[in-house]
């Protein structure tokens, strides 16, 4: 198998994985906390695309029985879709603690530029 | 049955959830409540050790929910836990003694975090489920940011900030660590995974395992990830250093290695890795806290150092050195406590800014307090009869008899080193000129108290034999539930 | 020099990554799959197909993610919960103001930008109307996508909505934070009842199971999504009020 022909059946890690390189590579190099953040939060998202293609079974559909058709024989893999669930709710209360930090360190030193900020050696 | 051992984390989080009602009644009362909730969990693991020293130490679990395990979450006791338990309700015990009227307008959102951080803690030690471990961890990673910003000035938001960094890359890494495993082996259980692992290709099986060993690293304070420490350490209030110190990387070398030898079932290569980042740590640790200057600082590298120790014991693999890893992680926890807080009580009579210097002849004024950090000291460094040198002489033997006599040498070696800071800073405390800085008397029992207990403590383990005989057993124990992966899956599967 | 260490370090993690995920099989039918393999020593079917089959005789939701959110994995939700409760009282922490400060920032702000009328009375209308939605969308978290955490989020920004048109608008915090405090208690406690008459901690199978994919139906799952849903509505919004009250 050539790696075109990988990359084109694993779309959505290739996708995931992606983001989450974007992500550390905001991380590694910006200076901006709040681009940093960002960077962060590209992560946390490819994460949660991979976890939830982890669970993709071709030809299958969501498992919620509301209708007969939808039996546990043609619903894929519900475990995923509950952990990415967690996973979100925990990015977004990181994401409300970083911001608000954020805040007053910005209050306290006038500016977001972590190599301007004293006593932090990166 | 012992499914009441639920309360170990429902009650903390019940009584977290009720701080918010009872500080619109009273605004004095939520300070009693985290003493209330540890003694009762310590009361409560006194018993579940009675539960298991009556039922032949066989480690039990507890089924949340109802439904059998690998499909709903389980909790797993045995001795190791409870060793750990008995630990962080002790020390959290002391702390939140000591706590009381030392924080600066302590208001009830501090005891809020506070309880939930050992909570996390608590979670993190009993639960027997992959991804459930990750959101304890993550309880506790939160917890821990906030408490470390609660002083509010530059210093401590700088040090929150690099840590909440640092901290969601690591639970990053993972998650992505747990998806891997999940997608491999269909299942969240540890003892599932433990089951199914062999049968996970080799390479998927590494790159989970890098990916978890990093994250937790990260957490466990490893050496090429541990820059964060220092910072953290010096920057929040001394009752959550302290609790850093003493329980939450504790907490976390457990779950560090119940991946490595449980869930991955862990070979000789990666275990002689893990001892080598050790060295490093403890090498690292101990040659950067010479050169400190601010106490709390040098106390932070030193811990370092000792996580180092007890990782280099633990990835020893044999059940002695296991035991004496899980031995040095209980010596750590009550030395460092002293420590600490004996220092802080020290600072906060002399008007300084945390500096060694600043205690100059500081013995002459307080001398109980100076006595019991030196003792304590002393301990540590592993004087024969105190209780440090059983748990080193525990250590050294087993990697000797592993045989890594070039480890043995560098253990010996970093132990000069701390010896050569701690005995400075003994020498600077018992100086005979006078003191220098304003010196204002407070005598307050609450901050006495937790100190002379854990001193207690140290003698208790060093001087009554016939303790120590048991104690040995039980620490034996408490390794092989680490070490033995068979064990761990029949309790939790059944036979 | 950073950006091609940063470059580096990147290009060794994705040939690294790359090695690993092409030995996965994206979309392979793992859950119906037969495996013989001999190195396991107990053989149990992967949890994903146990919790298909038997989600309806165990918890009787139709929304099979719901039944793990809730009842399988409950103790997860639990600490999600409180994941939430954390961020908001570090948020409290963090961003508490001194006073004088406070005054002389929003008095500035709010003479400048206040929004245009139409905005005001849009918002208005169609804040009870997002209200409802949200709660709609936690109570039938058990036959539909969607559950306590998506319609506390969406309860939150119907306020978030309200402070963005209203400079002035204010909450009022003690409610807030009664709300909070008590749906948790009400969370934990249902877990204690479970656990005092049949010594399983969050039980929810207490009250009767009801008709499948009807609304009353799946025992205690709807009411923790309430309670769920309740909470989150509430630490959101103090999370966004923080947020306001410091610029």
């Amino acid at each position: 198998m050539s790696w075109v022909e990988t990359v084109y059946n694993y779309s959505y890690f290739v996708g995931a994985f992606g983001l989450i390189m974007i992500g550390l590579y905001a991380v590694m190099v910006k200076t901006n906390l709040i681009k940093i953040l960002i960077g962060i939060n590209l992560i946390d998202v490819g994460v949660n695309i991979f976890l939830v293609s982890l669970g993709y079974i071709k030809g299958k559909g969501a498992p919620i029985f509301s209708n007969a058709s939808v039996t546990p024989a043609n619903s894929i893999d519900p475990i995923p879709q509950a952990l990415v669930l967690t996973a979100i709710v925990i990015g977004v209360a990181v994401t409300a603690l970083s911001l608000s930090v954020i805040i007053k360190l910005y209050q306290h030193y006038k500016t977001l530029d972590i190599s301007k900020i004293r006593e932090m050696r990166w | 049955m012992v499914d009441y051992a639920i309360l170990l984390i429902a009650l903390p989080l019940f009584a977290a959830f009720l701080i918010p009602l009872v500080a619109m009644v009273n605004k004095n009362w939520p300070k009693y409540i985290p003493i209330l909730v540890t003694a009762f969990n310590s009361v409560l693991s006194i018993n579940l050790l009675l539960y298991l020293n009556a039922h032949n130490g066989t480690p039990f679990i507890v089924k949340i929910g109802g439904f059998i395990p690998p499909f709903g979450i389980n909790l797993f006791i045995g001795y190791l836990a409870i060793i750990l338990l008995m630990l962080i309700s002790f020390v959290g015990l002391m702390i939140s003694l000591y706590t009381i009227n030392t924080v600066k307008d302590a208001e009830s959102r501090y005891y809020m975090l506070f309880i939930l951080l050992l909570m996390g803690v608590t979670g993190l030690v009993i639960t027997g489920d992959l991804f459930n471990m990750f959101v304890f961890l993550e309880i506790t990673s939160i917890s821990a940011y906030s408490l470390t910003a609660y002083k509010r000035d530059g210093l401590s938001l700088e040090a929150s900030m690099k840590y909440i960094l640092i901290g969601s890359l690591a639970s990053v890494f993972v998650l992505i660590g747990i998806g891997v495993i999940y997608y491999s082996t269909h299942t969240l259980n540890i003892a599932d995974i433990s089951n199914h692992i062999n049968t996970v290709p080799k390479y998927i099986k590494m790159f989970s395992l890098s990916m978890l060993l990093i994250g937790l690293a990260i957490e466990a304070e490893l050496f090429p990830v541990n820059g964060w420490v220092p910072d953290v350490y010096q920057a929040s209030p001394t009752p959550v250093t302290t609790i850093f110190s003493s329980i939450v990387v504790k907490a976390t070398i457990y779950v560090f290695f119940r991946v490595l030898f449980t869930v991955f079932r862990a070979d000789l290569t990666v275990m002689n890795f893990v001892m080598g980042l050790g060295v490093i740590t403890l090498l690292i640790g101990e040659i950067s806290a010479l050169k400190q200057v601010n106490i709390k600082r040098m106390l932070a590298y030193s811990s370092i150092g000792q996580v180092g120790l007890i990782v280099i014991a633990i990835s020893s693999y044999s059940s002695m050195g296991v035991a004496g890893g899980i031995y040095q992680m209980i010596n750590h926890a009550i030395f460092k406590g002293i420590l600490f807080l004996g220092t802080a009580y020290m600072i906060t009579s002399v008007s300084g800014t945390g500096k060694i210097s600043d205690l100059k002849g500081i013995a002459q004024k307080m001398p109980i307090s100076s006595f019991i950090v030196s003792f304590s000291i002393i301990a540590l460094l592993g004087v024969p009869p105190l209780t440090g040198f059983w748990a080193k002489m525990m250590i050294l033997s087993s990697v000797m008899s592993s045989g890594h006599q070039i480890i043995v040498a560098l253990i010996l070696f970093a132990t000069v080193v701390e010896a050569v800071y701690y005995l400075k800073f003994i020498a600077v405390i018992y100086d005979s000129s006078e003191i220098t800085n304003s010196f204002k008397s407070t005598i307050k029992f609450n901050k006495i108290v937790p100190i002379v207990l854990f001193a207690l403590t140290i003698i208790l383990f060093s001087v009554v034999p016939q303790f120590l005989v048991k104690f040995q057993d039980v620490l034996l124990k408490a390794a092989n539930e680490l070490t033995n992966v068979s064990s761990y899956i029949s309790i939790v599967l059944g036979s | 020099m950073k950006k091609i260490i940063a470059t580096l370090i990147l290009l060794v993690f994705t040939f690294y990554t790359y090695n690993t995920i092409k030995g996965f099989r994206f979309g392979h039918d793992f859950l119906n799959a037969k495996t013989n393999n001999k190195k396991i020593s107990q053989k149990i079917e992967p949890a994903g197909k146990h919790y298909l089959e038997n989600n309806k005789l165990e918890n009787n939701a139709s929304n099979v993610v719901t039944s793990i959110v809730v009842s399988y994995r409950g103790f997860d939700t639990l600490g999600e919960v409180t994941v939430l409760f954390l961020a908001a009282t570090g948020l409290g922490v963090i961003l508490t103001l001194t006073k004088k400060e406070d005054d002389d920032e929003n008095e500035n702000d709010s003479s400048e930008g206040e929004p245009s009328l139409i905005v005001k009375t849009a918002s208005r209308i169609l804040f009870p109307l997002i209200f409802i939605f949200g709660a709609y969308v936690f109570i039938h978290g058990h036959l539909t996508p969607g559950g306590g955490f998506q319609g506390g989020t969406i309860i939150a920004s119907a306020y978030l909505m309200m402070f963005l048109s209203y400079s002035n608008f204010k909450i009022n915090h003690s409610i807030f934070k009664s709300i909070e405090s008590m749906s948790g208690l009400t969370f934990i406690s249902i877990g204690l009842v479970g656990l005092i008459g049949f010594g399983i901690f969050l039980k929810l199978n207490l009250i009767p199971m009801g008709v499948f994919n009807t609304l009353f139906s799946a025992g205690l799952i709807p009411i923790v999504y309430i309670i769920v849903g309740f909470k989150v509505g509430s630490e959101l919004t103090a999370v966004v009020d923080s947020y306001r009250e410091n610029w």
